[in-house]
């Protein structure tokens, strides 16, 4: 069901400003979609053709295991629609469609290299930036990523994709992380993205659980106790220390 | 927690450990009655007034009570929300690191509160 609000959220953000006006087809036979009556179509109508074709097809899927399969299917045939038809803004809508919806690795990597080669213009280039933050790291996003964060106009496009890479860059195994990178890209985002305060926000929590993980030198503490007396952290330093943030309520 | 946090500071008395609170209660005079009540017998840094929101939590990004971190003898965070046994095994295991060997032993229901 997910798939399906999201392909309509697709579709809707994409056709933005509302249907064309052309005449409908005479497509009735949407089953049989002979060759010559698809290509007919214009882009639009083929890719909204398309979307159909695969919201019926993913209903009827039986088991949650098949859909996968079902959209890396439409996968294949939204990216040659994007290129039979790449001055049309279908082919940004295509390649779109199959970066949030493929499963398949390469797929998704072919469409994301293309819109980071051909449309790097796009400002919802963001949404794909923010599900890359999701994915282990890989040679193609860090590309793509970097791509993005060096090139894109967008400041929303930089900004997600900054915070994207910091992301992968944390999946893998703590020992392998260069740190110092991670926290260079949180910091970008913080100093430069103010005009994003939620990212901003996220960049400082992200920072700020990188002071505290397993193998950081714990921060001072500098406070009073219960009875008002002054006392550090530090002050403890040369002996196994546990640290209780506690509250009696 | 207050039993087990007892105990392990009684049997750690002689050892180069330290159980210390960071207290999150706005309320001082009310909080230092619990600590009498409840026989608290480790020392705490007080958040402030603004209880959850104070600077010390702030500063440690913690978002969730009770939240613990374990350090060794150079300030270096090893674990994190250890607690009971797991709390034990933690602390056991970095005084074994500086070449102290412990066995703790709990009264009926310390060890898992």
């Amino acid at each position: 069901m997910r798939h399906v609000w999201l392909v309509a959220l697709l579709t809707v953000f994409v056709w933005g400003c509302g249907k064309s006006d052309h005449p409908s087809p005479e497509v009735a036979d949407k089953e049989a979609g002979s060759k010559t009556t698809i290509e007919s179509l214009s882009p639009e109508q083929q890719f909204e053709q398309l979307n159909i074709a695969y919201v019926q097809e993913l209903e009827q899927a039986k088991n949650a295991s098949g859909s996968p399969a079902v959209a890396d299917q439409y996968a294949g045939k939204f990216l040659e629609l994007a290129s039979a038809h790449p001055e049309d803004r279908t082919a940004f809508a295509s390649l779109n469609w199959v970066a949030m919806l493929a499963t398949d690795p390469d797929l998704k990597n072919q469409a994301i290299d293309r819109l980071v080669a051909e449309h790097l213009d796009q400002q919802a280039l963001s949404r794909i930036c923010s599900q890359l933050a999701q994915r282990p790291l890989s040679d193609a996003s860090e590309v793509q990523l970097t791509a993005m964060i060096e090139k894109s106009p967008h400041d929303v496009v930089r900004a997600t994709a900054t915070m994207a890479l910091a992301s992968q860059l944390s999946s893998i195994p703590a020992e392998q992380q260069d740190e110092a990178r991670i926290k260079d890209l949180y910091q970008s985002v913080i100093d430069q993205y103010s005009s994003h305060p939620r990212l901003v926000a996220a960049a400082n929590g992200a920072l700020a659980k990188f002071r505290f993980r397993i193998g950081q030198v714990a921060p001072e503490i500098e406070g009073e106790d219960l009875d008002g007396e002054a006392f550090k952290l530090s002050d403890y330093r040369g002996k196994v220390v546990v640290i209780d943030f506690w509250g009696d309520w | 927690m207050y039993p087990h946090e007892r105990s392990l500071v009684k049997q750690l008395s002689e050892k180069p450990f330290a159980l210390i609170g960071v207290n999150s209660d706005s309320d001082l005079d009310g909080i230092r009655e619990i600590v009498k009540e409840k026989n608290i017998t480790w020392r705490s840094f007080w958040n402030g007034p603004d209880g959850t929101s104070g600077p010390i939590s702030t500063k440690w990004n913690v978002s969730g009570w009770p939240t613990i971190y374990v350090m060794d003898a150079k300030g270096t965070i090893r674990y994190k929300n250890v607690r009971g046994a797991k709390m034990d095994e933690a602390v056991t295991t970095l005084l074994a690191e500086m070449g102290h060997q412990v066995k703790l032993v709990h009264e009926d229901h310390a060890e898992n509160e």
